[in-house]
């Protein structure tokens, strides 16, 4: 499998709108089909006008798989970020998730970031088990916090202080 | 004294602004200093066009000595609702209550049923303000922010409005 890691274009986002609309990447995700282009347009928009934010797109061959982003802070916030990750069902459990991870925490290093948030709820043991793997760990537990697969469900809420949670490199 | 809560206008922006340059603000509604007008004035106008937002002020004698800001969540999380909110120390005794509960009245009005409001570690006085209208602590964001030169903690607490299956 030839992946290749780089930053999201314009011309991604056609792609990565048809995996949104997929729907069990929509469940894990949040945005609830079908998501018009417009709208997916409005939303991943931002990481193309505004430089300070960071999307990387996975591609297979030709093909974009997935895509992960980072929403810089503002204000007192402005070394944190929020992360959002997707992939395309058909490309899940080959380890693309951990390599986009490992891509968009090198440039968090690089632009001199302090931290990384994210959101995922409750009972999605495996991105839990990748985040956990990777250093984040669990800063709570928000009761109610999503609505999908037909119920409410709690939400985990995990950071990566990047100078400190980080496994140590041999 | 007189004490009312309504929806934000663009005649209080000035006074919203000079709250804002507050060095120590009571609230969770925190800037970067000096905040200059026109941010001040954007962020309103972004809220004035954007239906998830609801601003709130507090006047005390006619006077604007707060504001607080309801903000809807997106997607799957649209039942929640964001609090935060900002008031001059000098009317925290008489304006906080007023205007946390207007904001909470906002939520329920908005059948959402949940309410989330965050804030930084060991400000005492404004988690029992929110402890004493009934949110709890939920999560502990480490060194999320940075303020009076040093990182600290964010905690987020929740107040749920009606409970669901």
């Amino acid at each position: 499998m030839g992946l290749t890691i780089r930053p999201m274009r314009k011309d991604d986002l056609p792609a990565l709108h048809e995996i949104v609309n997929v729907p069990e990447v929509a469940d894990v995700l949040g945005p609830i089909p079908p998501l018009t282009y417009e709208k997916f347009e409005k939303w991943h928009g931002r990481f193309i006008e505004d430089p300070k934010h960071v999307a990387l797109v996975a591609q297979v061959e030709k093909k974009v798989v997935g895509l992960v982003t980072l929403g810089i802070g503002e204000e007192i916030h402005r070394h944190d970020s929020w992360l959002s990750i997707y992939v395309h069902k058909n490309f899940w459990r080959k380890g693309i998730g951990t390599q986009l991870m490992k891509a968009v925490i090198n440039v968090a290093k690089d632009i001199g970031l302090r931290r990384i948030s994210l959101v995922v709820y409750a009972g999605n043991d495996a991105a839990i088990h990748m985040y956990k793997k990777i250093g984040f760990k669990m800063e709570g537990c928000q009761k109610y916090g999503i609505y999908t697969l037909g119920k409410y469900m709690d939400t985990i809420l995990m950071g990566l202080l990047l100078d400190e949670d980080l496994p140590k490199e041999e | 004294m007189e004490v009312k809560t309504r929806c934000m206008a663009k005649k209080d922006l000035e006074d919203i602004n000079k709250i804002q340059n507050l060095r120590y603000p009571f609230g969770n509604d925190l800037h970067i200093i000096p905040r200059p007008y026109e941010r001040t004035v954007k962020d309103y106008e972004d809220q004035a066009k954007d239906e998830h937002g609801f601003p709130l002020v507090v006047e005390v004698n006619g006077n604007v000595v707060g504001y607080s800001i309801i903000y809807i969540w997106r997607f799957r999380s649209r039942h929640i609702g964001s609090i935060s909110l900002s008031i001059d120390q000098k009317h925290v005794k008489h304006a906080a209550k007023p205007l946390l509960q207007a904001a909470i009245d906002v939520g329920k009005r908005l059948n959402l049923v949940k309410l989330f409001t965050e804030i930084l570690d060991k400000s005492d006085e404004l988690q029992r303000l929110f402890e004493d209208f009934g949110f709890e602590v939920e999560t502990r964001r480490r060194k999320a922010a940075f303020f009076g030169r040093k990182f600290i903690d964010c905690i987020g607490m929740g107040l749920v409005l009606k409970e669901v299956e």
